[in-house]
């Protein structure tokens, strides 16, 4: 396999080049499985997906994936110490960058217990380019349906290899070929100039997000309880909001009260959309790869502001933008915006930044494996968002993958900012109910 | 009471502002919703069949089918006429 990659693979690969942008999922289980089997998962996993199994090569500013002479996916096996072991392991993971020109771009860490529940983690570290949110969660399901397969006996020996994929480009819809796309990119390009101009006219002579100079991602992992979760659900659909932009809302109010002083003033948030839904063809779940952009807004945050309307507002507004086909412009100019942002290195991307990815369609037992816990970051760094959150719907509950820099905050602030969003949260179902 | 799939088919066309929707039509593919619209397809589709989905089983429902489906499946269940 050789093949150039896409816009928004360029900009997650070439940010590898000065900070480490990883995701690194952690799945928690007990009676894990033993070294030998996770050995044959990795050849497995390896030999079905081609970009498992790739590093990078770059020829002037051009960047490929190539699979010839990319070594096999690593595995470290580790003693698990304590329950708490995999956070620190997790922060490692996020903080190590990938020798990309080596590969393979995927990393294994084993933590192994040996007590009589053998309670063990799986800590699974990828460089961005080659997975997106629904890759990472198909990745879970097929590691643990593995697993389930080995200890049935059954055979995963003849593995069939995914067909190497074009990157997303390939499949944009009309309106963004040809002569229509530079059209629609044009329009796309001045939205996004007219937003940074009121966003700066605004925020003069306000705090904005320091830039330091290095920062270590640290995290903090926040369960929502099942009452809490169907509460927000009901709720969310009762006021036609979806989870995911009520979320935002409580993010953002966080960061607003305990980072800008609760001040009237824009802030500029990030979150995610898939895009394979929208592609044509339609791209299934089961092939991995970079296929989602990150859609960048502004909100302008007044004093004391209501869950509701803020949720019903940004609701709205992305939508709208969905609708618009923004999240195509949005993929297209991704590689521009990192390039500008490593060039001046004088600002940051945003305020704060969430991907939700729902319901993950997930067994709670795979044979005789109980799956514990699925948590999952994405490695942040200096120029971009000060708080983020990777949130997921599991088990009834709602998992916050809370991520800050130790430049920007200490464990007890970003502590502060997460107990803040549960109580907006809580607050918020109150109120419905 | 039983739900026929003209009653889904006229909800989902009318959530979603179209003027042709067929049983086999995927909501994000074929019909370009976005989530905040399959919110309202959900919420359209409680309050007019007072059925109520869990957060779970919405990523299997991707066809106007898979919709009508569960509901008379949970009418089945319910029976609440």
């Amino acid at each position: 396999m050789r093949r150039e990659l896409g816009n928004m693979e360029k900009a997650e690969a070439t940010t590898n080049e000065h900070f480490p942008f990883n995701a690194v999922i952690i799945i928690r289980i007990s009676s894990g499985p033993a070294k030998k089997t996770l050995q044959s998962l990795l050849q497995y996993l390896q030999r079905r997906h081609p970009l498992l199994g790739v590093h990078i090569h770059k020829e002037k500013n051009r960047y490929f994936f190539v699979s010839e002479g990319t070594p096999a996916i690593p595995l470290k096996v580790v003693k698990r110490q304590t329950n708490d072991h995999w956070q620190q392991v997790a922060e490692e993971e996020l903080n190590r960058d990938f020798d990309m020109f080596t590969g393979p771009l995927i990393r294994f860490t084993y933590l192994l217990g040996s007590g009589s529940k053998k309670e063990s983690e799986i800590v699974i570290s990828i460089q961005h380019a080659i997975m997106d949110a629904v890759s990472a969660a198909n990745l879970i399901h097929e590691i643990l349906s593995f697993f389930r397969e080995t200890e049935s006996g059954g055979s995963v020996e003849e593995v069939k290899t995914m067909e190497p994929l074009p990157s997303v480009e390939a499949f944009f819809p009309p309106s963004f070929k040809g002569l229509r796309r530079k059209w629609n990119t044009f329009l796309f390009v001045l939205r996004q100039i007219g937003d940074e101009f009121r966003y700066r006219v605004r925020t003069r002579g306000q705090r904005k997000p320091p830039v330091h100079p290095t920062g270590k991602c640290k995290i903090l992992p926040m369960k929502l309880s099942k009452e809490l979760t169907t509460a927000l659900i009901k709720c969310s659909r009762k006021k036609r909001i979806t989870v995911n932009n009520l979320l935002t809302a409580a993010i953002i109010m966080a960061a607003h009260k305990h980072l800008y002083d609760g001040q009237k003033r824009p802030l500029r948030h990030f979150n995610t959309a898939d895009l394979r839904p929208y592609l044509i063809p339609p791209l299934d779940n089961q092939y991995f790869g970079s296929y989602f952009a990150m859609m960048m807004f502004t909100v302008g945050m007044k004093e004391n502001p209501k869950v509701w309307e803020l949720a019903r507002e940004i609701n709205d507004f992305v939508h709208a933008s969905l609708k618009r086909g923004d999240k195509f412009g949005a993929n297209l100019l991704s590689y521009q915006m990192m390039r500008t942002l490593f060039r001046y290195r004088s600002f940051r991307m945003a305020n704060t930044a969430l991907s939700y990815t729902g319901s993950i369609l997930m067994e709670k037992n795979y044979g005789s494996i109980e799956v514990q816990d699925i948590h999952a970051f994405v490695s942040n760094f200096v120029l971009g968002p000060e708080y983020t959150a990777l949130v997921k719907l599991f088990d009834n509950h709602i998992y916050w993958d809370i991520l800050y820099l130790d430049s920007d905050m200490d464990h007890e602030q970003a502590k502060v900012i997460a107990d803040e969003i549960r109580t907006i949260l809580e607050s918020a179902a109150k109120e419905e109910s | 009471m039983a739900v026929t799939i003209e009653e889904i088919g006229t909800l989902v066309r009318l959530q979603l502002g179209r003027r042709n929707v067929s049983a086999g039509d995927r909501f994000m593919e074929d019909l370009g919703a976005e989530s905040a619209d399959l919110v309202n397809i959900i919420a359209a589709a409680e309050d007019k069949f007072q059925v109520s989905f869990d957060e779970a089983d919405i990523p299997g429902i991707r066809t106007v089918d898979d919709l009508y489906e569960f509901i008379k499946n949970a009418f089945g269940d319910q029976k609440p006429f």
